[in-house]
């Protein structure tokens, strides 16, 4: 049974041993983000011939509509938020394939097992800082920074003698953003269980190398169903091991990346693209299927690592 | 099942194992062993290397699997083995503290997980040494990660208290203070240490049991008492050799051209009208009996009988 007293404490040491990557490396991203805003402020700065930070440009876009406005101001405030998602799964990855890992290597697991804490506690503390307090972290980064980026915005709106509330503060919708986020932060969990077991479980048996043997299993078993799919049928596998892999990584609910098909102004796609990431979509997807398949194959993945952490040893 | 355990187990008796086994594939490491260990005891596994001393604390404290019938404080150890650890402090060897970790973190963790460890005990100890509350695991040196392991384990309140090798790298000042410690503070005669070392001399005053094992089994097991009186060595001069000889010693060695007899269940009367008499040191008990395995093993079957 998992020792809810103990978690908080757990969960405190995952982030002590990853200091960097918990803690440094979403600050480490603000820094640079801020560099460039500033560079931007400075070099009034073009994107596809619409100056950024000027006078001018703010009472341009104080002219548009207010759902332009609305969709305008999403692209920033998410392109925020993406700078750290994409960092953060890199990272979440590299800290799963080790949690259970390293302390075989480093044979710390005889010091972790004198602990009066369950194998399942310690596994649940994993899990919860990689899909919780991890996420948290680098979201509150994010919005840290978006503040920082509205307040900018406030004083050319103030220069620029824009109304504040309706060009920069109601178009950016920070509750809404912000509740879509948080929201999102559990539901990316779930979606992603099943992977995060699967990184948990490897960590858990790896003789070594346990990134690599996270990725090539799948990897193999997929090129290996094209292959015999190839042969017996004359077309690739419809459900395709590594291809399943690969989309839970990328089309989870958290924002990861954008592409932004056709013109920056083609406002139908970009609603289209933007609208995507919301309060409702993000509630959405846990009435999805998938979602809860994984959520069960997850829960197998994460049992079989308890099991097999109740028997490991340094050797 | 842990209840009929419990149930079946000696008076007193802290850790019962009945043919206890361990395999790693095909070769045997522990070879169905039993045996109780009561409360207050503080007992020496002793063994040369690969013996399976580790096989057997592995599986007592709920590191590794076993087969047989194992209980620890009426405990499954694999099963039980957070239960287990509120109650057994360890140091399974020594190196094993993370070496990321800052030891004020490390107090904080174990005040915050482990019910019976004392903060101000702990910090007592550390008082002692040079390791300071915001010094890495890694800047340590060997022996003072030693120091804090041990700092760490005697803060906690435990029943059982089992030490692999726990003064290896320690400076002989260090390693006679915290026997002395262990023996004066720390044991109160409720709880059961077990300590296996190489530095068998070190400890063998504070011992009150004896567990020699070899090959997986158990050639050996008494307490410290029945040891004297079952073993005596004499000192043999060359005239009196043969018949000394005759009486069957288990061992002999030679020391400045005289000859060091050990004999075993001999009456001293006897003995003594051969040379000069003394207790073997379990060093020298050790050496006898590993060399001379097929009849100590028969003798220490029919001890372990005794007791169990």
């Amino acid at each position: 049974m998992i020792n809810l007293t103990q978690l908080p404490i757990l969960i405190r040491r995952e982030f002590w041993e990853h200091r960097w990557a918990f803690i440094y490396a979403p600050l480490i991203i603000a820094g640079l983000v801020l560099v460039l805003l500033i560079m931007g402020m400075f070099f009034a700065m073009e994107i596809d011939n619409t100056r950024l930070f000027t006078e001018s440009a703010m009472r341009e876009f104080a002219a548009n509509s207010t759902s332009d406005k609305h969709t305008l101001m999403r692209i920033p405030l998410l392109g925020l938020v993406v700078n750290f998602t994409g960092i953060m799964q890199i990272v979440l990855f590299f800290y799963l394939v080790g949690a259970l890992y390293d302390e075989r290597k480093d044979r710390s697991i005889l010091f972790w097992k004198s602990l009066p804490v369950s194998d399942t506690t310690t596994i649940a503390s994993k899990l919860a800082t990689a899909g919780i307090a991890v996420p948290l972290v680098y979201m509150l980064t994010a919005a840290a920074l978006q503040l920082i980026f509205l307040l900018v915005g406030s004083g050319y709106a103030l220069a620029a003698e824009v109304p504040l509330w309706s060009t920069i503060w109601a178009p950016a919708g920070l509750p809404e953003l912000w509740a879509s986020v948080l929201v999102a932060i559990p539901v990316q969990m779930l979606w992603a269980l099943p992977l995060f077991g699967w990184f948990l479980l490897v960590s858990a048996f790896a003789p070594r190398l346990p990134w690599m043997i996270a990725l090539a299993i799948p990897g193999l078993i997929g090129l290996f169903q094209n292959y015999f799919s190839l042969l017996d049928r004359f077309k690739l596998a419809d459900h395709n091991l590594w291809i399943i892999f690969i989309q839970r990584f990328g089309e989870g609910v958290l924002p990861m990346s954008f592409s932004f098909d056709g013109d920056i102004n083609d406002e139908v796609i970009l609603s289209g693209v933007l609208d995507a990431f919301s309060l409702g979509n993000n509630l959405a997807r846990l009435g999805r299927l998938d979602l809860w398949l994984g959520v069960l194959v997850g829960l197998a993945l994460l049992y079989a690592a308890i099991r097999i952490r109740a028997r490991a040893t340094d050797s | 099942m842990n209840t009929a355990q419990v149930g079946s187990m000696a008076e007193g008796s802290v850790i019962h194992a009945r043919n206890l086994r361990k395999q790693y594939g095909r070769t045997v490491a522990v070879r169905d062993i039993s045996f109780d260990i009561p409360k207050g005891r503080i007992v020496g596994l002793v063994g040369p290397n690969g013996a399976g001393k580790t096989s057997v604390l592995k599986a007592l404290l709920g590191l590794a699997g076993f087969s047989g019938e194992l209980s620890v404080l009426g405990l499954h150890p694999l099963h039980d083995r957070d239960e287990l650890m509120k109650n057994i402090a360890f140091i399974a060897d020594v190196a094993t503290l993370p070496k990321w970790i800052r030891v004020r973190e490390l107090v904080r963790l174990m005040a915050a997980v482990h019910p019976m460890f004392s903060v101000s005990e702990c910090q007592q100890y550390l008082a002692e040494t040079k390791i300071g509350p915001d010094d890495k695991v890694k800047s340590l040196s060997k022996g003072m990660i030693v120091q804090l392991h041990l700092a760490l384990v005697m803060a906690i309140d435990a029943k059982v208290l089992v030490l692999d090798e726990p003064t290896l790298g320690l400076d002989i000042m260090f390693r006679k203070r915290f026997y002395q410690h262990l023996l004066e503070e720390y044991f109160d005669g409720e709880r059961t240490i077990i300590i296996t070392t190489h530095q068998i001399e070190e400890v063998e005053h504070i011992l009150s049991d004896l567990i020699f094992i070899r090959d997986g089994e158990i050639v050996l097991h008494s307490d410290m008492d029945s040891v004297q009186q079952r073993y005596a060595e004499v000192m043999v001069s060359a005239e009196q050799l043969a018949a000394a000889r005759a009486l069957g010693p288990l061992h002999e060695r030679k020391v400045f051209g005289r000859h060091v007899l050990l004999f075993e269940n001999v009456e001293r009367e006897r003995l003594a009208q051969l040379g000069e008499l003394h207790t073997p040191s379990v060093a020298d008990l050790f050496v006898a009996v590993m060399t001379n395995g097929n009849n100590a093993a028969a003798a220490a079957s029919a001890q372990t009988g005794a007791t169990a």
